[in-house]
C-alpha cells in the first residue's frame, strides 16, 4: 500500500471538528499558562487552606469572621463558629465584602489632583505634601476635621488622639445608625445604648418596622435568634409597617400601618395592656397612653382597633414577648418617640430585662449624630476649617445632599482622602493615600461592649494597590506635621498595645504569647457580659411624625442589600436578586397595584417620582406588599463615583430628600416626604430574575398549619386511598388554611388548593392529579429511590432545607458565588435571562393583602434527582449519575445542547452563554484582581458549557480525604455546603442518608413536615424540604 | 383507454399528461427531452442576478455564525427557560422539509401515483438539500460546536460512547440515515435520465460530469428491468424512513417531560406536518420553475392540482392534531398540560400560535375549491403561508413550551429572536437555494424517463 494518502484519524476528527466552524477563531482555544513557584514560600502548602480568624467590617454589628485563603490569597469569608455574634454565618453583605478587597477599581497609589486629573505620587512625596499642609492647616487657627467609620476598637483610639493631639475634631460617620433609639433608650430607660434584642426567648415579637432580619440592628445574630424562635410552633411574629419588607415577609401577620403610625400603634398596644389589667409593669404610665384608646389610634393608623386589641392582648399574655423598633425605613421627625413608645409597650409586659437586654449593648458612643455633620458642613461652609481627613465613610453620597456636605466641602483649603476606592466623597478631595483594606491589614473591634475581635490581616497587600494601613499614615501623618509626639510609633504597635492591656484583664493567667496565639485563632476575647438593669425613667412627648410636600403618597425609602451604598461595588450584591422584587443591577419603586393603575403605569415601566427636594426616574414594581398611600425606593445606588460596578447604576433616592430631622436625635427623617408619580416617556431596562410570583397550584413552596403539625401526622400510616377528591372540597371552604386535620397525610400538601367556590374535580381527573396518594409509603421515601450504588459507594448525599426557618435573605446565594467561582453577568444579560447563579430564593407571594398575607421563599438548587430528567437526554454523558447519588456535570465533556436544562423540571442549571472566563473578551466577569478570589479548587468553565449545583463536591472530597488521612469514618455535618455554611438561621442541612444517625437522614425520614418539590414527576429529588409552619392568626 | 389496469405503468388521463399529445405545446418523445434539458444550458442574467443575491444572504449568515462562534451563543437569543429556540425550530423546520421527496418518490411510487412522475426529482433534490440544511442547524446551536463528533460513536482511547438513552443521539442516526438513503434513491433516479443528458453533451466537461451521472448506463432491456427492481427495493427501504425520521426528530420533544412536548401524539403529528410543509415546499419551488422554463404542459396543472390535495389532506390531519392536543390538555389530569395549552393560545406568544393555527388550519381550508388549487398564484401564495405557519408551529412547540415550564418561578418570556438568528435563518434559505440552484443548472431536474412511461410510444408512420 502507498503511503501517498496519509490522512490519519487525528486529522479527520480535526476536520470533522471544524465542521462549520471552519475559518473562525471561535474555537481557539487560549494558551494557558501555568507559572510554578520557583522559591516556594515556606509555611504555605499548595492545596492546603489556610484560615484566618477576623472581624466583618460591613457594618456595625461586628460578626466574627473567617478568611479562607489558599496559595496565600483570600478566596472566601466565613462566619467564625466560635464568634458569639455570628456564629458561624455571614450575611450576603459580609461574604461579598470580599468583592470590595479585590475591587478592580481601588485606587492603585496616591494620587494627587491637578487641574481636573488625578496624578500618582510616590507615597514619600504625598505624605510631605500632606504633612505640609496638615502642618500649615494646624497653625492656621482653624480647624482639621476627621471623619471616619465606626471602627469600634484601636483604630477609634487612635482617631481620637489623632484630633486631640492636631486640636481637630474626630467625626464618625454612619449613616444608618440609630441614634434615635439611643436617644429613646437614655430618655426612657437612662442608658444611652442600643440593647441586644433576644428573639430566641420570646413567644411574640411585634416589629414597627425594624427590618431585623436585613440592616437594622445584628441581622446574623437576631436571624439565628429568630430562625431558633420560629422552630416552636406557638411562637408568633407580627410586622406593623407601612410597606411589607423581607423581614415583614416572614411575619404570620401585616399590620400595614399608615406611614409613621408606628408610634401610636405602640401606644395603642400599652393603653390596651393597661386597660385590661395585663401590665406587669404598668404604674404610672397609664396617664402617657390615655388618649391613645384603639378607636383613636385606628383613626390616627388606619389599623382596626379589633386588631391592635388582639395584638395587645397577646402580646401582654405571651410573655416574654419582643416589640421591635424601627428601621431606617420608618425613621421619621419623631423617630425617637416612635422608639420610645416600643419601649414602653416593652417595659409595660416586663420584657425589659428578658428579651430587651443592655448587659450586651452596642459599642457605638463614638458614632456621631447626624447633627454633628451639619455642624461641621456649616463649619466648613464658614471656612473655619483648614483641613479634612476622611477615612472609610462616604458622606458625600451617604448624607442626604440637604445636609449640605458637599458643597461645603469645597470650602476646605486641603482635603485628605484615605479611602481605598474613589468614592464621592474622595472625588472630592485634593490628595488620597490609599488604604489597605480590612482583609490585608491589623485591626480590632469591639462592635458589641465586651466582645473584643480580632481583626486578622489575611493575606499580603495586593502588589498592585500600593496601599498602606489608615493606621500607619495617620501616625506618619502627624510626625509629619509635628503633632506626632504622643503618638504610638507604628499601628501593629498600637494594636497589640492595646492587646496588651486587654491580657491584663481578660489574659486569664496565660502568658502573653499564649493569649495572643489563642486570640488570633478563636477570633478574640469576650468577657462575661455584666448584668445590667435598668428601669423606666419617664417619656418623650409623642407627637405624630408629619410628612412634607405636597405629593399624595408617602415615600419610604428602605436600605437594602447596598446598605447605606458600600455594598454597590460588589458585583455579587449588584447581581443579588432582591428579596422583594427579585431586580438587580438597579433601583426602582414599588407602588401598589390600584396605586400603579391609578397612575397609569404597568410593572417595570418608568416613572417619575417628585418631591419637593427633586426628582428621580426610575421604573415601577407593582407589589401587593404596601400601602395604596406609599411609595418605596430601595436606598444605596445611584453612585456617581464609587467604581465601575456602583457609578451610574440605579438612583439615589436621597435626593427626594427635604431637611427634615428628628429633632431629638438628630438623624435624619428618612420618612418624611410626599412624593408625586407620574409616567415618564423613559424606556426601561429592568432586570428581574423571577417574574411571576405565583404559584399556580404547584405546591413549590409548601406550609403546614400548626394545628396540623401538633395533632401528628394521624393519617402517616395509611396514606392511601380514602382520600377522595378532598383538594377539591378544601378550597370550597373558601377559608386559608382551614384543611381538616384528618386530610392531612404524610407527604400530602397540607394546604387547600385556591379554587374557586364551587369547584368540583372533573371526572375523568381520577388518577394523575392526586399522585400522592398512590405512592409514598415509608418504604418509598424518594431519598429512599433512584439510582445511586449502595453497594459501590459508602454515601448517599442529601440535603434537607427547612423552609420553616428560611428568611429568604440570599446570604446563600453569595457563599456559593464564592465558593463556586460563578460569574457575574450584568444587568444585560439578566434582562436576556441568563444569570449564572447556581441557587436562588423563589419568592411566591401567595396572598399579599394586608393582615393575612402569605409570602413563601424556596431556596432552588439542583435537587440531585435520584432518576434525573437531565441524565437520560444528554448526548455525550456531560452529566451523568455518580455513585454517591450526585448528578456530576464534567465540563469539559459538555458540548453545549442545553437539552438538560432543558429537562429540567427545577430549572437549576446555568449555562455559560459567553466566555465570562477569558480576559480578553468583554464579558469577562474576573477582572484583576478579582481572578484572585478564584476558589483554586473548582474549575472555571469555559463559553458553550452548561453547569449547576454540584452539593460543593470539592468540600465532599476534601472532607473525605481528610477522614480517609485520619483513618476515621466521616463525621456528620463535617462537610458542609457553602450555602449550608453561610446561611445565618441555619435552614439548611446537608449530610449523608446512608448515615441513619445524621441529622439530614432524620430530617428526609421522619420530619413530619417534608416533602420534596414537584415530586408527582417522580425525579426522587435528594434535596427534601421541610414544610413552613403557618400559624393561624389567633382571633 | 386500452392499457391494463395491472399494468404497473398504466397512465390514466388523471396522471396528467395527455397521452395523445394534444396538450398545447404537445409533449413528444423528443420535445420531452429538449425541455427537460434545456435547463441545462448556459445561465442567463436572471439566474447570475438570483445565484448572487443568495450567495450575499448566505455570506451575511456565515459572518453572523462566526461571530456566535467567536463571542459564544450568547449572541442567539437564549435564555434561561429557552435554552432552545429559532435554531433547533430551523432545524426541525428542514428536517420537515426534506420529507417530501421521500415521499413523493417512494410512498407514492409504492401506490402507484403516477403524477409523481413530473415532479418527484425536484422533490428528492429538496430533501436532499433539506437534510444538508437541517444538518447543519445541531451544530449551528451546540454551545462548543468545534465538538459535534463527540456525538458519533466512534472508538477512542478515553473510551467513551455517546448516551445512547437521549434523543438528541437518537437523531444523529436518524437524520444520518435518512441523509445516506435519500441521496441514494435521488442518485439511482436519475441515471437514466443523467445518461440521456451525456449522449446529449457537446462539451467534454459535461459528457464527464454526466458520465459520472449515469453510472455507465446504456439502455438495454437488462438495465431497465435491473433498474426498476432496484428503484422499487429503495422505494420500499426508503419509505419507513419517511415515517421513522420525523417520529425520532419529534421525540426529541416527546421524550422530554416538558409539559408541551411530553406527548404520545408528536410521532403522527410531526410526520403528517413534515409532509404538510414539504409539498407546500415543493409547490412553492415547481411553480417558479415551470413558469420560468414554460414547462407547464410537462408539469400540468392537474399535477399542481394533485399536489394541492396533499397539502389539503395533511393540513386536515395537522389541524386535528392541534385540536387532539388542547382536547387532551383538557381532558387530561395533568394541570401542567393544561396550564401551557391555555397559555400557548392566550399568553404572551399567543400571537405565534396564531400564526401558526391560522396558516396551517385555516389557510388551506380554502383548498377545498377547486379554482383555487388550480390557479398557480393563488397556491404559490398559500403554500408560503403554510411554510410561515409550519415554521412557527415548531416555534410555538419549542418556544412556548419551554419559556412556560414547570417551576412557576422560572416563567420567563424574554426571548427575542437575535439578528444573529435572523441572518442564520436567511442565510439556511440562501444556503438551501444556493444547491437548489447549481441543481436545476447541472443536472436534470425533470424525470424524462418516468414522464415518457406516460406517451404514447412513436410509431413508424403508416406507408403513404
Amino acid at each position: 500500500m502507498s503511503d501517498s494518502v496519509v490522512f490519519t484519524r487525528r486529522d479527520f476528527l480535526k476536520l470533522a471538528g471544524i465542521g462549520v466552524a471552519a475559518a473562525t477563531s471561535g474555537c481557539a482555544q487560549p494558551a494557558e499558562k501555568l507559572i510554578p513557584y520557583l522559591v516556594a514560600p515556606q509555611d504555605i502548602l499548595p492545596g492546603i487552606p489556610y484560615w484566618y480568624a477576623s472581624t466583618c467590617r460591613e457594618c456595625s454589628a461586628g460578626c466574627g469572621t473567617l478568611v479562607k485563603t489558599r496559595e496565600g490569597r483570600a478566596i472566601k469569608i466565613e462566619g467564625n463558629p466560635e464568634h458569639p455574634v455570628s456564629r458561624g454565618a455571614l450575611c450576603a453583605r459580609g461574604q461579598a465584602s470580599l468583592q470590595g478587597f479585590y475591587d478592580p477599581d481601588r485606587v492603585v497609589a496616591p494620587m494627587l489632583r491637578e487641574g481636573g486629573a488625578w496624578k500618582k505620587l510616590t507615597w514619600d512625596d504625598a505624605l510631605k505634601l500632606a504633612s505640609e499642609k496638615l502642618g500649615a492647616a494646624r497653625t492656621s487657627g482653624k480647624t482639621i476635621a476627621l471623619i471616619t467609620d465606626h471602627a469600634p476598637g484601636s483604630f477609634e483610639g487612635l482617631a481620637q488622639a489623632w484630633t486631640a493631639a492636631a486640636g481637630g475634631t474626630h467625626l464618625v460617620f454612619e449613616a444608618f445608625h440609630p441614634h434615635a433609639q439611643r436617644e429613646a433608650n437614655r430618655r426612657t430607660f437612662g442608658v444611652a445604648a442600643l440593647p441586644e434584642y433576644d428573639f430566641e426567648q420570646a413567644n411574640f415579637v411585634v416589629s414597627f418596622g425594624g427590618d431585623f432580619l436585613e440592616t437594622w440592628g445584628s441581622p446574623v445574630a437576631q436571624a439565628r435568634g429568630f430562625a431558633a424562635m420560629r422552630a416552636r410552633p406557638e411562637a408568633g411574629f407580627v410586622a406593623v409597617e407601612p410597606r411589607l419588607s423581607l423581614t415583614g415577609a416572614n411575619a404570620d401577620e401585616w399590620v400595614a400601618v399608615k406611614p409613621g403610625g408606628e408610634m401610636a400603634m405602640a401606644l395603642g398596644m400599652v393603653h390596651v395592656i393597661i386597660a385590661d389589667g395585663l401590665a406587669s409593669n404598668g404604674a404610672g404610665v397609664a396617664d402617657i397612653v390615655a388618649a391613645y384608646t384603639p378607636e383613636a389610634v385606628e383613626a390616627q393608623t388606619d389599623v382596626p382597633s379589633v386588631t391592635i386589641t388582639r395584638l395587645a392582648r397577646r402580646f401582654a399574655q405571651a410573655s416574654p414577648s419582643l416589640a421591635v423598633p424601627g428601621g431606617i425605613a420608618g425613621q421619621s421627625e419623631q423617630a425617637v418617640a416612635t422608639a420610645a413608645a416600643v419601649n414602653l409597650l416593652n417595659w409595660v409586659v416586663g420584657n425589659v430585662g428578658q428579651t430587651v437586654r443592655f448587659d450586651r449593648a452596642m459599642n457605638d458612643e463614638a458614632v456621631s449624630p447626624f447633627s454633628e455633620l451639619q455642624r461641621l458642613a456649616e463649619s466648613m461652609e464658614q471656612g473655619n476649617v483648614a483641613a479634612l481627613v476622611v477615612h472609610g465613610a462616604n458622606p458625600a453620597y451617604a448624607a442626604p445632599g440637604w445636609s449640605g456636605f458637599a458643597a461645603a466641602a469645597a470650602k476646605v483649603p486641603f482635603k485628605l482622602s484615605l479611602s481605598s476606592v474613589m468614592d464621592e466623597t474622595t472625588e472630592l478631595c485634593d490628595l488620597v493615600l490609599p488604604s489597605s483594606h480590612a482583609l490585608e491589614s491589623l485591626g480590632d473591634s469591639e462592635a458589641v461592649r465586651g466582645i473584643h475581635s480580632i481583626q486578622q490581616p489575611s493575606m499580603q497587600r495586593l502588589p498592585m494597590f500600593d496601599t498602606r494601613p489608615a493606621g500607619d499614615t495617620l501616625i506618619a501623618l502627624a510626625r509629619g506635621a509635628g503633632f506626632g509626639a504622643k503618638m504610638p510609633a507604628t499601628w501593629e504597635e498600637h494594636v497589640i498595645g492595646n492587646w496588651k492591656t486587654l491580657h491584663g484583664r481578660a489574659g486569664a493567667g496565660r502568658p502573653w504569647d499564649v493569649f495572643w496565639n489563642d486570640v488570633r485563632r478563636v477570633g478574640g476575647v469576650w468577657d462575661e457580659p455584666a448584668a445590667t438593669s435598668v428601669s423606666w425613667k419617664g417619656a418623650p412627648t409623642f407627637a405624630a411624625p408629619e410628612l412634607r410636600g405636597g405629593g399624595d403618597l408617602a415615600l419610604v425609602l428602605m436600605p437594602g442589600v447596598h446598605y447605606d451604598g458600600r455594598g454597590a461595588n460588589k458585583p455579587w450584591l449588584q447581581e443579588l436578586p432582591d428579596p422583594t422584587s427579585k431586580i438587580v443591577w438597579g433601583s426602582w419603586v414599588e407602588m401598589h397595584p390600584q396605586t400603579a393603575a391609578r397612575v397609569g403605569v404597568q410593572d417595570g415601566e418608568v416613572v417619575k417620582v417628585e418631591t419637593e427636594a427633586g426628582s428621580v426616574e426610575l421604573p415601577v414594581y407593582v407589589y401587593g406588599g404596601i400601602r395604596k398611600d406609599t411609595i418605596a425606593i430601595p436606598l444605596g445606588q445611584g453612585h456617581t463615583a464609587y467604581g465601575r460596578f456602583a457609578k451610574g447604576t440605579g438612583v439615589n433616592a436621597l435626593a427626594l430628600l427635604s431637611p427634615a430631622q428628628d429633632a431629638a436625635s438628630g438623624s435624619v427623617a428618612y420618612l418624611s416626604a410626599r412624593a408625586k408619580v407620574t409616567k415618564s416617556a423613559r424606556v426601561s431596562t429592568v432586570a428581574m430574575t423571577q417574574r411571576n410570583k405565583q404559584q399556580h397550584d404547584r405546591e413549590i413552596a409548601q406550609v403546614i398549619p400548626v394545628a396540623a403539625l401538633l395533632a401528628g401526622t394521624a393519617g402517616a400510616g395509611h396514606a392511601g386511598g380514602e382520600h377522595a377528591a378532598g383538594a377539591g372540597a378544601e378550597g370550597a371552604t373558601g377559608g386559608h388554611h382551614a384543611a381538616p386535620i384528618e386530610q392531612t397525610r404524610l407527604g400530602r400538601y397540607t394546604e387547600p388548593q385556591q379554587r374557586p367556590p364551587g369547584w368540583t374535580p372533573p371526572a375523568h381527573a381520577v388518577t394523575a392529579a392526586e399522585p400522592e396518594m398512590h405512592v409514598r409509603g415509608p418504604r418509598q421515601n424518594p431519598v429512599d429511590q433512584g439510582s445511586y450504588a449502595p453497594n459501590l459507594a459508602k454515601h448517599r448525599w442529601a440535603m434537607a432545607i427547612d423552609l420553616n426557618a428560611c428568611t429568604g435573605c440570599a446570604a446563600c446565594v453569595v457563599a456559593c458565588n464564592a465558593e463556586n467561582n460563578i460569574p457575574y453577568v450584568g444587568p444585560e444579560l439578566v434582562r436576556r435571562g441568563r444569570e449564572m447563579m447556581w441557587i436562588r430564593i423563589e419568592r411566591y407571594d401567595e396572598r399579599l393583602d394586608s393582615a393575612k398575607h402569605d409570602v413563601r421563599f424556596v431556596p432552588m438548587m439542583c435537587q440531585q434527582c435520584g432518576d434525573a430528567p437531565c441524565e437520560t437526554v444528554c448526548p455525550v454523558y456531560a452529566t451523568y449519575h455518580n455513585p454517591e447519588g450526585l448528578n456530576a456535570q464534567v465540563y469539559n465533556r459538555c458540548v453545549g445542547t442545553r437539552y438538560c436544562s432543558n429537562n429540567c423540571p427545577y430549572k437549576v442549571r446555568s449555562f455559560n452563554f459567553f466566555d465570562y472566563s477569558a480576559p480578553e473578551k468583554e464579558t469577562f466577569a474576573f477582572a484583576e484582581p478579582l481572578n484572585w478570589q478564584l476558589n483554586p479548587d473548582v474549575t472555571v468553565r469555559s463559553k458553550g458549557v452548561m453547569e449547576k449545583c454540584t452539593f460543593c463536591i470539592q468540600r465532599i472530597l476534601e472532607g473525605k480525604g481528610n477522614a480517609r488521612d485520619e483513618n476515621r469514618p466521616l463525621r456528620d455535618q463535617e462537610i458542609q455546603t457553602a450555602c449550608q455554611q453561610g446561611c445565618p438561621s441555619r435552614a439548611i442541612v446537608f449530610g449523608d442518608l446512608m448515615d441513619d444517625a445524621s441529622q439530614v437522614s432524620k430530617l428526609s425520614r421522619g420530619s413530619d413536615r417534608r416533602y420534596w418539590v414537584l415530586n408527582d414527576l417522580n425525579t426522587k429529588p435528594a434535596v427534601t424540604y421541610l414544610k413552613r409552619i403557618e400559624r393561624e392568626i389567633v382571633t | 383507454m386500452t392499457t391494463s389496469a395491472l399494468d404497473p405503468h398504466a397512465v390514466t388521463a388523471s396522471d396528467g399528461h395527455d397521452p395523445h399529445g394534444v396538450t398545447d405545446p404537445a409533449i413528444t418523445q423528443k420535445s420531452l427531452n429538449a425541455d427537460s434539458l434545456r435547463l441545462i444550458s448556459k445561465p442567463g442574467p436572471w439566474w447570475w442576478g438570483i445565484f448572487i443575491l443568495d450567495l450575499t444572504i448566505l455570506a451575511i449568515g456565515m459572518i453572523a455564525e462566526r461571530n456566535q462562534i467567536a463571542l459564544g451563543i450568547g449572541v442567539a437569543g437564549h435564555t434561561r427557560p429557552v435554552m432552545w429556540a429559532s435554531y433547533v425550530t430551523n432545524f426541525v423546520f428542514w428536517v420537515g422539509i426534506a420529507h417530501c421527496g421521500t415521499l413523493v418518490s417512494a410512498v407514492l411510487f409504492l401506490f402507484r401515483s403516477h403524477f409523481r412522475r413530473s415532479v418527484y426529482r425536484i422533490a428528492e433534490a429538496m430533501t436532499v438539500f433539506g437534510v444538508m440544511t437541517a444538518g447543519l442547524f445541531p451544530i449551528i446551536h451546540l454551545g462548543r460546536p468545534w465538538f459535534p463528533y463527540w456525538l458519533f460513536p466512534y472508538p477512542n482511547q478515553r473510551q467513551l460512547w455517546p448516551n445512547f438513552r437521549s434523543p438528541l443521539e437518537w437523531d444523529v442516526f436518524a437524520v444520518t440515515t435518512y441523509m445516506t438513503v435519500s441521496t441514494v434513491f435521488f442518485l439511482v433516479g436519475m441515471i437514466p435520465d443523467a445518461a440521456a443528458a451525456r449522449d446529449r453533451a457537446k462539451s467534454a466537461i459535461a459528457k464527464a460530469w454526466f458520465t459520472i451521472f449515469s453510472m455507465g448506463w446504456t439502455g438495454s432491456n437488462v438495465q431497465w428491468k435491473h433498474y426498476y427492481t432496484a428503484y422499487l427495493f429503495f422505494a420500499a427501504l426508503a419509505t419507513p424512513l419517511v415515517f421513522s425520521v420525523h417520529s425520532v426528530v419529534s421525540w426529541d420533544f416527546a421524550m422530554a417531560q416538558v409539559p408541551g412536548w411530553h406527548s404520545t401524539i408528536f410521532a403522527p403529528y410531526f410526520v403528517a406536518g413534515a409532509i404538510f410543509s414539504g409539498v407546500a415546499m415543493v409547490i412553492n419551488l415547481i411553480i417558479p420553475i415551470r413558469k420560468a422554463f414554460k414547462l407547464e404542459h410537462i408539469v400540468t396543472t392537474d399535477h399542481m392540482e394533485k399536489l394541492a390535495k396533499l397539502v389539503l389532506f395533511t393540513s386536515t390531519i395537522v389541524g386535528y392534531s392541534y385540536l387532539t392536543e388542547f382536547f387532551m390538555a383538557w381532558y387530561g389530569p395533568s394541570k401542567y398540560e393544561r396550564d401551557i395549552f391555555w397559555w400557548r393560545a392566550t399568553g404572551h406568544f399567543a400571537w405565534a400560535f396564531w400564526i401558526m393555527f391560522t396558516c396551517n388550519v385555516i389557510i388551506p381550508l380554502s383548498l377545498w375549491f377547486k379554482p383555487v388549487r388550480r390557479n398557480m398564484a393563488v397556491l404559490f401564495v398559500l403554500c408560503l403561508f403554510v411554510n410561515v405557519g409550519m415554521w412557527f408551529e415548531r416555534f410555538v412547540i419549542i418556544v412556548t413550551s419551554l419559556a412556560h415550564p414547570f417551576e412557576p418561578a422560572t416563567w420567563d418570556i424574554n426571548y427575542r429572536m437575535s439578528w444573529t438568528e435572523a441572518a442564520v435563518l436567511a442565510g439556511s434559505f440562501a444556503w438551501f437555494l444556493m444547491y437548489f440552484l447549481i441543481f436545476i443548472r447541472v443536472l436534470p431536474a425533470f424525470s424524462i424517463a418516468e414522464v415518457k412511461e406516460t406517451l404514447i410510444p412513436p410509431k413508424r408512420k403508416a406507408a403513404a
